[in-house]
């Protein structure tokens, strides 16, 4: 129980810390928030186009949906999770690692609430705001004012950040084997943002493609861009069922690699 | 002028040879670079499968756009890759060191780096341009227009990363400041170019140069239009001084102040 | 209670890496390397009693970084065993981390942005310490390193000579009984260097903080430490205490000769006194104190030479050192 406890009260330390850290650089701020003007915003002024074009439904769907899904893959990319693996390439380069090998906490734990730490304060403000200005704007979808929503939606958030850390700390831990992963990196990157549904809403995605998103790690870890559509209301259970199987999955593979790096470096040096 | 240039390409040289060393590291680049751009492929395919036809774009054209946005990109990153790190040269003090080199300083600083994953995306965007060309049986005339219409979008490309980076000069935390301009300017390069219309397409062209470095060379080749090749061109060559102007500016206001005194 | 803090016996590491042969094809080398294996570390053994300050130090590529990764358990040994203050490095690293203190020159621990407090603050919750513990012992540091007058400024904003004090300060936090400092005072100025000596020496005092430290400056190690180790090629070579080392070569002394005109002739030298170096300027020599004494080869020397001014002093610990790296390769 006492161990728990002392995670928490560094969990809390590390978020507190990285979080006035974020007060003192309020630039990145401002980029987080150009970035999600330059990227969905203009994205969604060319759905608007597009939808309109169409009278309005495409592929059964409407600019009010697909405008929200498209909203909340970006908005969660404001956490900047998947700098984890660049992180931990740093690390093991700078040979960093091994000072931090020589507090008594754990690496990976230390590195996954470090990544969360540092996005919190951008996503907060960067999502309340672009939030407010999607309602005012493009409105309410009746789905995401009924009851059942708002728990499901947390759920599912948490499991994706969980998702993602775990996908991008397989991607960084290679760093202690290779010795530069940015390509695996794009690759990866790159399967989640078609899977998840960025640039391409998911309702507009051709079966088979919808199948690979649903099924893959990397379609899972962005499955809160379902969440606007009306059959979230009857599947979010298999959807949540799915991010769990893969969360336990590729733990697992987090875990084992990150025994065998340590092995590595006790015995190879960094 | 022409000891800058052989200095230049000696400086290209020796980049591309110090790269090279780490022989994996180096083809793993560039072949995952490449692949990594033909996911934007398939995603606006998909795209207009699913929406349709917009602005008369196919998909034919799509794989264009990330073929005239690719090399442009790529060329300017490999070629002049230390423009990118303006704003770490600026913040840590190592730009002192290139105001001491006796030559010219852009080109100096352009060519103190090179991407080696540039290298990758100048490969993918040639091939892209190729398929292109094979696709749309282009005449003579039009592979032509490719060429005029790489040299046009390389051209934008270059000033619009000269006045992005030139930004390190006036802020502390550059880095971020550059990042997201880069991403305002470049990002909406790569959407489908059917769907910018009105005043968006205004605003994009005129305004933020990205339609210049993808879409309307497309639209040039594919409607062979020659006024819109005058329009680019005209663009073109009012980017590039204006940017020159800039970095110009940017540097005597570096020079005055050096605010860049952080103990060390 | 065991009187001693760390003990190493027969400590060896050996590496083994793929080394590229060129005559190989680019298939062969990748999937069928050639193995080398370096041993980095040889069979040495020491022990260091709590409250002992200790000097370990070699040219680089010695093996120091190396042995001192094995003593905070990063790196595990091909054969030997390290005990530190009870713990196996290799099975209880984590339960020896709370007891150990780090600090590395040329890399910070501190945050950058935030004002000093933070960082002592972070790493307090770090090593589970309580909140009242950690604000008291916050005060302690702070009086004793003399960090008050910047203490709420951005870390990045400090000097490097007040960054140092600030970096030794927070690797305290949790009153470790070592402390491990890799080229502390790199980068220092000379009044910086003293400061930071005399913090290290008064931590040592007041607490018995066991000091282990490496370093390329005599400074630190003549100041600071009571007991020298020399590593070369993964070998220990020395072991003693520091006042002895500089002792070593107390049989050799050094004359320098300064030409009145200028010297053109450089004849042999009598047994025992050798040239280290001529120019037509200057002449230094060393001379072998037990073959010939002072008197004598004054008298030889001012034979054979015209001088304007001739300077005699004992071997610094720099060149004592020096010697002895340069004797041993």
């Amino acid at each position: 129980m006492k161990e728990i406890h002392k995670k928490i009260r560094l969990i809390n330390k590390i978020l507190k810390t990285l979080i006035k850290d974020s007060f003192q650089y309020p630039h990145r701020l401002v980029i987080d928030t150009f970035t999600v003007i330059a990227r969905c915003g203009v994205l969604l002024v060319l759905y608007w186009f597009v939808f309109k074009l169409n009278n309005g439904i495409i592929n059964g769907t409407t600019f009010v949906f697909t405008a929200w899904s498209i909203f909340f893959y970006f908005s969660f990319s404001t956490l900047r999770l998947h700098e984890v693996s660049k992180w931990m390439m740093d690390d093991v380069r700078t040979g960093n690692i091994e000072m931090l090998f020589s507090k008594p906490i754990s690496y990976l734990f230390y590195r996954m609430w470090w990544q969360i730490g540092m996005g919190l304060y951008s996503f907060f403000i960067v999502t309340i705001l672009a939030t407010i200005v999607l309602i005012f704007i493009v409105g309410l979808p009746q789905t995401m004012m009924i009851g059942i929503f708002i728990p499901t939606f947390v759920l599912t958030f948490v499991c994706a950040i969980i998702l993602t850390l775990f996908l991008y700390s397989i991607v960084g831990l290679l760093a202690f084997w290779i010795e530069d992963i940015n390509p695996v990196f794009w690759i990866v990157d790159k399967a989640v943002m078609i899977l998840g549904g960025s640039y391409l809403p998911i309702a507009l995605f051709p079966v088979f493609m919808y199948k690979i998103a649903l099924y893959s790690p990397f379609g899972a870890s962005k499955f809160i861009t379902h969440t606007v559509y009306d059959s979230w209301q009857v599947d979010w259970y298999k959807l949540v069922g799915i991010q769990l199987l893969w969360i336990i999955l590729l733990g697992l593979i987090v875990y084992f690699m990150f025994k065998k790096a340590q092995k590595k470096v006790s015995v190879n040096g960094g | 002028m022409m000891k800058e240039l052989y200095f230049a390409l000696y400086a290209i040289k020796k980049n591309i040879q110090s790269s090279a060393e780490l022989r994996t590291s180096f083809l793993m680049n560039i072949i995952g670079m490449a692949i990594n751009n033909t996911a934007f492929i398939f995603l606006w395919v998909f795209f207009i499968k699913s929406v349709g036809v917009i602005g008369g774009w196919q998909p034919a054209d799509i794989i264009a756009l990330q073929g005239f946005t690719a090399v442009c990109f790529g060329i300017i990153y490999s070629v002049g890759g230390g423009i990118e790190k303006l704003a770490d040269y600026t913040a840590s003090g190592a730009f002192d060191r290139f105001m001491l080199s006796p030559k010219n300083l852009l080109i100096r600083i352009a060519t103190s780096a090179l991407r080696v994953s540039a290298i990758g995306d100048v490969i993918f965007g040639v091939i892209c341009l190729g398929i292109y060309a094979f696709i749309i049986h282009a005449s003579i005339y039009q592979v032509l227009l490719i060429l005029l219409a790489v040299i046009i979008s390389t051209i934008v490309f270059l000033a619009a990363v000269i006045v992005i980076y030139s930004m390190s000069f006036y802020f502390v935390d550059a880095s971020s400041v550059t990042y997201g301009l880069f991403q305002l300017f470049f990002t909406p390069a790569m959407f489908h170019g059917g769907a910018f219309q009105g005043i968006i397409r205004f605003i994009f062209t005129f305004f933020i140069p990205s339609l210049l470095i993808g879409t309307l060379p497309v639209e040039i080749v594919r409607d062979v239009s020659l006024s819109k090749l005058l329009l680019a061109s005209v663009l073109a060559i009012f980017w590039f001084m204006i940017s020159i102007k800039i970095f110009n500016r940017s540097v005597k206001k570096y020079e005055s102040s050096n605010f860049m005194t952080f103990g060390n | 209670m065991d009187l001693n803090s760390i003990v190493v016996s027969n400590l060896t590491k050996k590496f083994s890496f793929s080394i590229r042969n060129s005559s190989l094809s680019w298939f062969k080398n990748l999937f069928f390397p050639k193995l080398k294996e370096i041993v980095a570390v040889n069979d040495i053994s020491f022990s260091v009693k709590h409250g002992e300050r200790i000097a370990f130090i070699g040219p680089n590529g010695a093996g120091k970084s190396t042995t001192i990764k094995m003593l905070t358990g990063i790196l595990f040994p091909t054969s030997g065993n390290v005990n530190i203050l009870g713990f196996d490095p290799t099975k209880d690293r984590k339960k020896l981390a709370y007891q150990i203190g780090t600090v590395f020159g040329q890399r910070s621990q501190l945050l950058p942005n935030l004002p000093l407090t933070d960082s002592f603050e972070f790493f307090g919750v770090m090593y589970d310490m309580p909140e009242k513990e950690i604000k008291i012992r916050i005060a302690e540091l702070v009086e004793i390193f003399d960090l008050g007058s910047f203490i709420t400024q951005p870390v990045r904003k400090l000097s490097l000579g007040q960054r140092m004090r600030a970096e030794v300060a927070v690797s305290l936090i949790h009153k470790p009984k070592i402390i491990l400092l890799d080229e502390p005072t790199i980068g220092l100025d000379v009044v910086a260097k003293k400061s930071l000596r005399d913090l290290l020496l008064k931590i040592n005092k007041e607490e018995n903080t066991t000091i282990f430290l490496t370093s390329h400056d005599v400074g630190d190690i003549e100041s600071l430490c009571d007991r020298t180790i020399i590593i070369n090629h993964g070998v220990l070579i020395k072991d003693l205490p520091t006042e002895d080392l500089a002792k070593t070569f107390v049989y050799e002394k050094y004359i320098d000769l300064i030409a009145m005109n200028n010297f053109d002739k450089f004849p042999s030298l009598p047994e025992g006194i050798s040239y280290l170096s001529k120019d037509k300027n200057k002449i230094t020599v060393a001379v072998d104190v037990n073959k010939i004494n002072i008197q004598e080869s004054i008298k030889k020397l001012l034979n054979l030479f015209i001088v304007e001014d001739i300077d005699v002093y004992n071997a610094d610990l720099e060149t004592i050192i020096r010697h002895i790296y340069e004797r041993d390769s």
